[in-house]
């Protein structure tokens, strides 16, 4: 039988007072959870309900800093007139997600928090270097969210903290950003390969400076410095492009599983990394002035 | 059709819609019993083992459990099956497949007996198990069953086949290999049942055949049937998975046992595992044509893997065997098929029944022909398809209905042009495909098919229809109900469904194989006509005037003397005699012995049959594989359309499962050995992987035995869907996929 508390906090520091007295386990949209449970996959005696704690759901920008609450869905991202100005990827990635009914139940933190290899929302905030920041009773911390992340539902979350936000730079002068993902039917996917691209040209039009991430092809979200590194200091071209592409399949590791093959996964992360690159550099060479 | 009609294809409103999109409709988990308690199944880990004992006391010990049954409590027959009698209500000694049960466990709530189902430890001597049907039937392998392990085998010849190759020009040779499919209903399987206190046991089921429920129960129970009263529930989908008998057994054995009420309903996950799917197969093909594509023999050997359990497999056999040579004349024929045990989950009847497998291999074939040839692919099937008058190679002789052929092709060929017009998409490459389709109707002859059904004439003016076979959710109820208002001259509106109960609704049989509108319509017209007669006698009787003056108007009965009495006062007027007016009719399917073959195994041949063809248009990512199908017209001769919103609901249905078994879904062995088992692996489509531009053609070219010229649509618009995908495909990609699904990886070379 399941049977545990529920506690419903209304107020952060209440939330954050509670996690460190129970331990218990943060239910924010419940998309992951909730299956998890009533699968037999997951159990925590105590679950902490954050849904109440509205000052945790917002996206703003401070000090050219992009900042997103936790409790922001997938449907707030999609939407955000700010995001889309900023990092056009993540807003791409959040409109993925699952079904009109996840984006709107489902959160970006608890996309994080769930550490899944596949997760939508994180590629793109890996290609802005994202940072996340952490809370509890005692304080906060923050870290970049690569380091957050260790490996399939494995992160640097501790007992007691929460995930407050994450946050990113905005790319400044020539820049592009890009998501595409694949999955095997076209609703409710989940990704078979999932990859982030953005660059950034200098006035002669070459890439000083750019990040590619990929899903599903690593026991986390992975960066590709081979790829990055092929890029940097030369013009996208469409051969430079496709050289850095494939060289991403050096930094990446995909599985075989009842959704695809290693061999494919490893083909489409190329194929798909040249086409974001591209996307990205198009997208950046508009802003070239 | 241009004559005008009171109902008869129009656009009604099915008179469940409003209870079924509120929500109040009852499907056998919403119904409310007093003490009600809940079972719950012990399900066999293991693929294939020994059972060594079952200890039940740390189970039975736990508070709120009443009881913990196996095999042993059963006190009738242990033993069910739709065919043979082969499998198990509760495993004996063997189990034979994963999720097979093996123990119950009742409790007086939900929760008490899934904890307790944990508790019964069951002990096991693992078996090495056999998946594939090919090798199950090698000697050396594990005896799955006391008479081995071929549940069924045909062979089946008509004119010579070696001389046919041997005037063929062109002989091709494949193996084609199609997947294990779910049923995916929304609603899985489930029982409620209620011991009373005189001794009778009522059974709510969602099933297609309730009255085969009945008397597996009184077998299971050695109860006699009037004991055993079924009822059918709102169904909530079913496409022929439904139509195997086993929660009602159960749920009946664990009220009979504690003397209550009992409720089952199967997770997902155990609905996947241990009820009837669409068998997989392995089919080799060798066709031979002339150089000018005319067809001349065609071979067949197959293999069908139907699982642990008969279920359905040798009447699937049947099907697909028959469906073999498609809607084509093909003077020599050999097929051989098997139905093979093995220690996969049991297939049984599905939506198609044979028809999608052996057509996925024929329309495939009949592209890969036409290429060879140098053919277009319609002119190839326009060249050998069946004309009136035509003999099959069971010796059937296909009637008027084969008109639709040409007629499809016809309509194929101008949507061809229009779809081969359409610029692509960027970076994408584009493909047109086609397949026809040919669906039995009927469960073939020397089979009783034998259904009946009750018009009932109320004193407040309602007709009732008293369906002897469940609706499932196609909207059987509605067609009935227009098919008897427009007999009798009503409005659809006075025509009413009463759900089937087995102590008082007439046997219908089994709701299943494209045939209810045709056996349900032709029963009920004729009941209509025979009613009318009634009203007639007794209106005569009740007033005085001589029978042949009498005459029958919409709903009144017309006197000499121009006066109109409405049914409803002569109805009420036999009410007050403590009589009712009401009239039952048979509707037996036909098989005329003069013209239908008697050489053929039981179940063979089929006589009446339902046509049509799809197109597909895809739009291919020749770099990852990734097919969009991006237009899809279906084409779909019913004889005559009786609902028209039920007949574009179940070709919209079909072609989206038909896509799914041409693109996404199979239930493959993962890691550990266990199978793909939930929604999140076992991938259908959603309404984001249906085409956009979807169109549905229908054709009514009248069967003559049909009611009001109406035949099957059920199963067949799933069928043709496949094929057309994957001959799509290769001509935009020039790669042939002869494996379903169509997953990127078979389309690109890494």
């Amino acid at each position: 039988m399941l049977e545990f508390d529920f506690l419903t906090p209304n107020r952060l520091d209440e939330s954050t007072a509670i996690l460190e007295e129970t331990g218990g386990c943060i239910l924010a949209g419940g998309t992951d959870l909730i299956p998890k449970m009533r699968n037999d996959l997951f159990f925590a005696p105590i679950l902490v309900d954050l849904s109440n704690i509205d000052e945790l759901s917002f996206i703003e920008e401070k000090d050219d800093q992009i900042v997103i609450g936790a409790l922001t869905t997938h449907q707030a991202i999609a939407e955000s007139a700010l995001l889309k100005s900023t990092n056009p990827a993540l807003v791409t990635a959040a409109g993925t997600v699952g079904c009109v009914q996840t984006r709107n139940r489902g959160t970006l933190g608890g996309n994080i928090a769930n550490a899944s290899p596949a997760a939508d929302s994180v590629p793109p905030l890996l290609v802005y270097d994202a940072q996340i920041r952490l809370l509890n009773k005692a304080g906060e911390r923050t870290m970049p969210l690569t380091e957050f992340l260790v490996g399939p539902g494995m992160t640097k979350l501790e007992s007691g903290e929460l995930i407050h936000s994450v946050s990113f730079s905005q790319l400044q002068g020539a820049w592009g950003g890009a998501f595409q993902k694949l999955g095997v039917r076209n609703g409710m996917a989940i990704a078979v390969v999932s990859v982030a691209a953005a660059i950034v040209l200098d006035a002669s039009g070459k890439v000083s400076d750019t990040r590619l991430a990929l899903g599903s092809v690593a026991s986390t979200v992975v960066r590709s410095p081979k790829a990055e590194s092929a890029l940097i200091g030369h013009e996208p071209t469409p051969e430079v492009v496709s050289r850095a592409a494939e060289a991403c399949a050096e930094d990446i590791s995909p599985i075989s599983d009842v959704r695809s093959t290693a061999e494919y996964r490893r083909h489409a992360a190329i194929v798909l990394a040249r086409r974001v690159l591209e996307q990205a550099a198009a997208e950046a060479r508009g802003r070239l002035v | 059709m241009t004559e005008e009609t009171l109902t008869l294809g129009k656009s009604e409103l099915r008179k469940d819609a409003w209870d079924k999109v509120t929500g109040a409709a009852q499907y056998v988990a919403d119904i409310p019993l007093t003490d009600l308690c809940h079972a719950v199944i012990v399900r066999s880990p293991l693929h294939y083992g020994r059972i060594l004992g079952i200890n039940k006391s740390a189970a039975q010990n736990i508070p709120g459990v009443l009881r913990v049954l196996a095999a042993e409590d059963i006190p009738g027959n242990k033993i069910f099956g739709p065919l043979l009698q082969d499998q198990p209500s509760l495993a004996i000694d063997i189990v034979r497949h994963l999720g097979e049960p093996v123990a119950i466990v009742i409790a007086d709530n939900l929760e008490t007996a899934r904890m307790a189902s944990e508790l019964v430890k069951v002990e096991y001597e693992p078996l090495e198990p056999v998946f594939d049907p090919g090798q199950s039937l090698k000697p050396g392998g594990p005896r799955l069953h006391p008479e081995g392990n071929l549940a069924a085998q045909f062979d089946i010849q008509d004119g010579d086949i070696e001389a046919g190759f041997a005037e063929a020009d062109v002989v091709l040779e494949n193996t084609f290999s199609v997947p294990r499919i779910s049923p995916a209903y929304m609603e899985p399987e489930n029982s409620l049942a209620r011991w009373n206190e005189d001794g009778l046991i009522t059974v709510w089921v969602s099933s297609q055949h309730p009255f085969t429920d009945q008397v597996f129960i009184a077998d299971a129970l050695d109860l006699p049937v009037e004991k055993v009263q079924v009822k059918s529930a709102v169904i909530g989908g079913a496409f022929g998975g439904k139509e195997d008998s086993s929660l009602a057994i159960l749920a009946a054995l664990s009220a009979w046992a504690v003397r209550g009420a009992v409720r089952i309903v199967n997770t997902r996950n155990e609905s996947f595992l241990a009820h009837p799917k669409r068998h997989p197969a392995l089919i080799k093909m060798k066709l031979g044509a002339k150089r000018d594509g005319t067809l001349v023999a065609l071979r067949a050997m197959s293999h069908m893997d139907t699982g642990a359990y008969a279920s359905y497999g040798p009447a699937v056999g049947i099907i697909f065997t028959e469906t073999l040579a498609g809607s084509y004349r093909i003077p020599n024929v050999h097929f051989e098929t098997f139905v093979a045990y093995t220690n996969s989950p049991l297939s049984g009847a599905m939506r198609g029944f044979g028809s999608p497998q052996s057509h996925f291999a024929l329309e495939s074939m009949l592209d890969m022909l036409a290429a060879e040839l140098d053919m277009h692919p319609l002119a190839l099937r326009r060249k050998n398809m069946l004309r009136p008058g035509d003999k099959m190679f069971t010796g059937v002789v296909v009637n008027d209905t084969a008109n639709s052929l040409p007629i499809c092709l016809d309509q194929a060929e101008a949507i061809i042009k229009r779809f081969s017009q359409i610029e692509p998409a960027p970076g994408k490459t584009v493909g047109v495909g086609m397949a026809l389709a040919a669906q039995s109707m009927g469960l073939g002859a020397k089979v009783p098919d034998d259904s009946t059904h009750r018009l009932e004439w109320s004193p407040d003016g309602d007709v009732y229809v008293h369906l002897g076979s469940p609706d499932m959710g196609q909207g059987l109820a509605m067609a009935a109900e227009q098919v008897t208002a427009e007999a009798l001259g009503l409005p659809y509106e006075v025509v009413k469904t009463i759900p089937l109960d087995t102590l008082t609704s007439p046997n219908g049989n089994v709701t299943c194989a494209s045939r209810m509108t045709y056996m349900v319509g032709n029963a009920l017209i004729d009941a209509a006509d025979r009613l009318i007669q009634q009203l007639l006698d007794e209106a005569a009787r009740m007033m005085n005037f001589p029978r042949e003056q009498l005459s029958y108007q919409v709903g009144r009965v017309v006197c000499p003397d121009g006066q109109k009495v409405d049914a409803a006062e002569i109805a009420s007027r036999v009410a007050d005699d403590g009589r009712t007016l009401q009239c039952e009719s048979t509707f037996s399917f036909p098989y005329p012995e003069e013209t239908t073959p008697q050489h053929l195994p039981i179940g063979m041949p089929h006589v009446i049959f339902c046509f049509g063809a799809q197109i597909v248009r895809v739009e291919v990512d020749p770099e990852i594989g990734n097919v969009d199908v991006t237009h899809l017209v279906a084409i779909h001769d019913v004889g005559r359309v009786i609902s028209k919103p039920a007949v574009e609901g179940q070709i919209e249905g079909a072609v989206a499962t038909g896509l799914g078994y041409a693109l996404y879904e199979e239930m493959p062995l993962k890691e550990h050995q266990q199978w793909v088992d939930s929604f999140t692996e076992y991938l259908i489509p959603t309404t984001k992987d249906v085409p956009l531009n979807y169109e549905i053609i229908i054709l009514e070219v009248p069967e003559a035995s049909g009611p009001y010229g109406a035949k099957g649509i059920g199963e067949i618009p799933l069928v043709p869907t496949a094929p057309a995908v994957a001959n799509a495909v290769y001509d935009a990609v020039g790669v042939r996929v002869k494996s379903l699904p169509l997953t990127p990886e078979k389309l690109i070379k890494i």
